[in-house]
């Protein structure tokens, strides 16, 4: 492996003992993923910020390195926290984890990482550039960097994006390669993808099947797209695939930048002529059918995995608008977009009929268990997918309407199978 | 002994006794942080404890945040001394790097089993090398059942015998500061009564036996415990069945790291011949003698004084043989002629008698070679004393390389 002359004074120390621990991290890890070199990056999502997965453990490993002088040398900014860290009582959040939760944030802010605490990045100001090279850590924020944006960055973990951003590098493996940015299986669509939740749905099913690869995506007859799916439906497709498989990078026929220039910036994106394994999706129950428990009865529905867009909160405040909710109704978002939503009321339409807008966490990273829901119902498939292990939670999985129609009347209506919104 | 190269994940120096897994260990909620001891259910290491140990395993899993678990071992001195993976992944790496732990991967880890001795130095691995010796004078004391009970009356002790060894080590430790002890004492009528009604050491079909048996060796235990406390001796009692895993009658996991810790701060571990968990058998009786060659390999004695009824080792039983002579001296290397000479106890002893104690000696001189362990009498007033004081003193049997 090469370093440079900067980056060999860095682990030997010349800058520090906190910089010098971080080496060592990033360059164990180019060892370990055979990486030749290290990779400048422009920016670094650190993921581990919620207490609920940092522990006392990790929040005592981030006092130490930043009393020891570590700090972000890049843009730095933070993945969801473990709850909202303004109206967190609202959430029936306990005082001494939201004791907990405030230290790694101020930590983590002592060493110049933004108090962003969203897996949407890319709508709060930080919007990287084709190719440009990243440490990035949440799952959907790395796919939907690489994918709709054309960055590269392979999903790091919580540690190695923090070793990232103070020494201002990675190592040089996996999707920052042009190489290992092709497609490796062809997913033929050939039935209807009309709303966010099918594209959750299709997302599970691929990922499932494709793992850790690289899908490219072809809608065709009954599965034509009629217009260039928004970045909403993008971010639920790509969600998904992050969870319940490993796809960090896809590329959809005339959507994606790659896949609509055919180069992957360096390689000719071989489809036809490359023989790849092709994966046939003519129905999508199959993924609702996972997604969903046999519940009747919803006592807490969650909107915002990944945190909503303000179109998504626009959407549901109309919904809303001259009713009220029954079950308890979170949505969830960054407090930037959040922010944005109260500009223009849409909050307060929300708030008014009894839903709330919390901002900073999101229940794939909150102490879900704790707070007695029963039955929950989700518009995300990664929600869906994550909740019963991560939160002891069984749930509902379908549109947008579905969920807030079960909010405010406690009961879900509609079938397991969905037929396009 | 046996060598091994790696690929340095995290260079430093460290021995310990291996702990093997043979699939991956996930250190969020795989382990738990605050006492070492894997929790993940249906993992094959189930209940042990990390702390201390060279942990051997394939690979890691889990959540990157499992890295933050590694490193809040270390700062409760419960990571394990040294980690090898087969093929590293990044929250073990990590993880090890933020603690400080050595650690190598790329080494094939079938050549490793649990309770070698292993040390890690750099990309080297070396299997069975010298083992740990953290104290220039660590002395193991045996007192035998059959010393500090009356071996033909069921559940009695001599309270006499056992004051008088206690005093006689208390003034041992007076004299030399510098002296650490570890006493291990056997269960005489106590233990192997019951035990033997029960059949404990083969696999007991009625398990009150093993509830009895256990009962009893506590008993006398307590009774050890309190009157060498009585006498100025700071001994911690250390249960070995809370911790022993055996497998055929033979003992292949035991916690250190508690006598290891008490040791550090000077006082003087107790443990002594007890119950344990078989997984074939179901039950066994672990003899006080191989809890001690257990126990020396992790922390390294140079000297192991077994307490008898009898002076030492002799040609025949000298209860029967007028013509029997103490052998001074048994040479591990010298086997034929060690064999002719062991007899059997003349009370009720499940754990085999003065043979298997001498070959398990035997053996642990062999791996040791400069381990000495001296069979004397504890009947023999300030032998004890004088045998503590002076590594050179001689009486009874030695058994050397």
């Amino acid at each position: 492996m090469r370093l440079t002359e900067e980056e060999r004074a860095m682990l030997a120390g010349t800058e520090g003992p906190a910089v010098q621990k971080a080496m060592q991290i990033i360059v164990a890890l180019a060892e370990i993923y055979e990486a030749v070199e290290l990779v400048p990056v422009a920016s670094a999502q650190i993921a581990g910020v919620s207490y609920k997965n940092l522990g006392d453990a990790g929040l005592e490993f981030l006092e130490e390195w930043a009393a020891l002088g570590a700090r972000a040398c890049v843009p730095a900014f933070m993945n969801p926290a473990g709850m909202d860290l303004e109206r967190w009582r609202e959430m029936g959040i306990a005082p001494t984890f939201a004791r907990q939760q405030q230290r790694v944030v101020e930590t983590l802010g002592s060493m110049g990482v933004a108090l962003t605490c969203t897996c949407t990045p890319y709508l709060v100001g930080y919007v990287p550039q084709a190719g440009e090279h990243l440490a990035w850590s949440e799952s959907s924020a790395v796919s939907f960097a690489n994918s709709v944006l054309a960055a590269r960055s392979n999903r790091e973990g919580g540690p190695s994006a923090l070793a990232a951003a103070i020494t201002g590098r990675t190592a040089a493996y996996g999707l920052h390669l042009s190489e290992n940015r092709g497609p490796t299986h062809v997913i033929e669509v050939r039935c209807p993808v009309r709303s966010e939740a099918d594209f959750g749905a299709l997302g599970y099913l691929v990922g499932l099947q494709v793992a850790d690869g690289v899908p490219y995506f072809r809608f065709r007859g009954e599965g034509s797209l009629d217009r260039v799916p928004n970045q909403e439906r993008l971010m639920a497709l790509g969600a998904a695939m992050a969870a319940s498989g490993a796809v960090a990078l896809y590329h959809m026929e005339r959507v994606t930048p790659e896949a609509r220039r055919g180069v992957a910036l360096g390689t000719v994106l071989r489809v036809d002529d490359a023989a790849l394994p092709t994966i046939d999706v003519s129905d999508l129950s199959e993924g609702y059918a996972a997604l969903n428990s046999p519940l009747d009865e919803i006592d807490f529905v969650s909107l915002g995995c990944p945190h909503s867009t303000l179109a998504d909160i626009d959407r549901v405040a109309t919904l809303l608008d001259g009713r009220r909710v029954r079950a308890t109704l979170w949505i969830t978002t960054s407090r930037q977009v959040r922010s944005l939503a109260e500009q223009r009321r849409l909050v307060e339409r929300i708030e008014a009929a009894g839903g709330k807008v919390f901002a900073d966490t999101c229940l794939v990273v909150a102490p879900m268990e704790e707070m007695g829901f029963k039955a929950m119902a989700t518009n995300s498939a990664k929600a869906a997918f994550y909740s019963p292990t991560h939160s002891g939670l069984e749930r509902r999985f379908g549109t947008t309407e579905q969920c807030v129609e079960a909010a405010i009347t406690g009961r879900w209506t509609g079938s397991s199978d969905h037929l396009g919104a | 002994m046996r060598r091994l190269h790696g690929r340095v994940i995290f260079r430093g120096k460290a021995r310990g006794l291996a702990l093997v897994s043979p699939t991956a260990i996930g250190f969020l909620g795989g382990v738990d942080p605050e006492t070492g001891i894997v929790i993940e259910r249906g993992h094959p290491l189930y209940g042990q404890c990390v702390a201390g140990r060279v942990l051997v395993f394939p690979t890691g899993k889990g959540s990157t945040v499992g890295s933050y678990t590694l490193y809040r071992l270390s700062k409760r001195g419960l990571a394990p001394a040294a980690i090898i993976n087969a093929r590293s992944e990044a929250i073990v790496a990590v993880g090890a790097i933020m603690a400080g732990i050595p650690m190598v991967d790329l080494v094939d880890i079938s050549q490793i089993t649990t309770g070698d001795v292993v040390e890690v130095d750099g990309e080297d691995v070396v299997i069975g090398g010298e083992r740990v010796t953290e104290y220039p004078r660590l002395v193991f004391v045996k007192l035998g059942g059959s010393l500090i009970t009356d071996k033909d009356v069921e559940a009695t002790a001599r309270p006499d015998v056992i004051r008088r060894l206690a005093e006689e080590m208390r003034r041992a430790l007076d004299e030399h500061p510098d002296l650490r002890l570890l006493v291990g004492h056997g269960s005489g009528s106590f233990g192997h009564v019951v035990a033997q009604r029960y059949q404990v050491q083969s696999g007991c079909s009625d398990w009150h036996g093993y509830a009895l048996t256990s009962a009893a060796a506590t008993r006398l235990n307590r009774i050890v415990t309190d009157a060498f406390l009585d006498a100025g001796v700071p001994v911690v009692s250390i249960q070995p069945s809370a911790s022993a895993r055996c497998r055929e009658g033979e003992l292949i996991d035991l916690a250190v790291h508690p006598a290891q810790e008490v040791l550090k701060h000077g006082l003087v571990p107790l443990v002594y011949g007890d119950v344990a968990l078989d997984e074939v058998w179901g039950t066994t009786i672990i003899s006080t003698e191989a809890i001690l060659v257990y126990l020396a390999r992790a922390l390294g004695p140079q000297r192991i004084l077994l307490m008898g009824e009898v002076e030492g080792v002799f040609s025949a039983d000298p209860r029967r043989d007028p013509d029997a002579h103490l052998i001074p001296v048994i040479n591990a290397s010298r086997v034929e002629e060690a064999e002719r000479v062991l007899g059997g106890s003349h009370a009720v002893d499940v754990t085999g008698g003065m043979r298997s104690k001498v070959h398990l000696m035997m053996d642990l001189v062999r791996e040791f070679p400069d381990l000495r362990v001296r069979l004397l009498s504890g009947l023999q007033a300030g032998l004890l004393e004088r045998a503590l004081g002076d590594p050179e003193f001689r009486a009874g049997t030695l058994i050397t390389a």
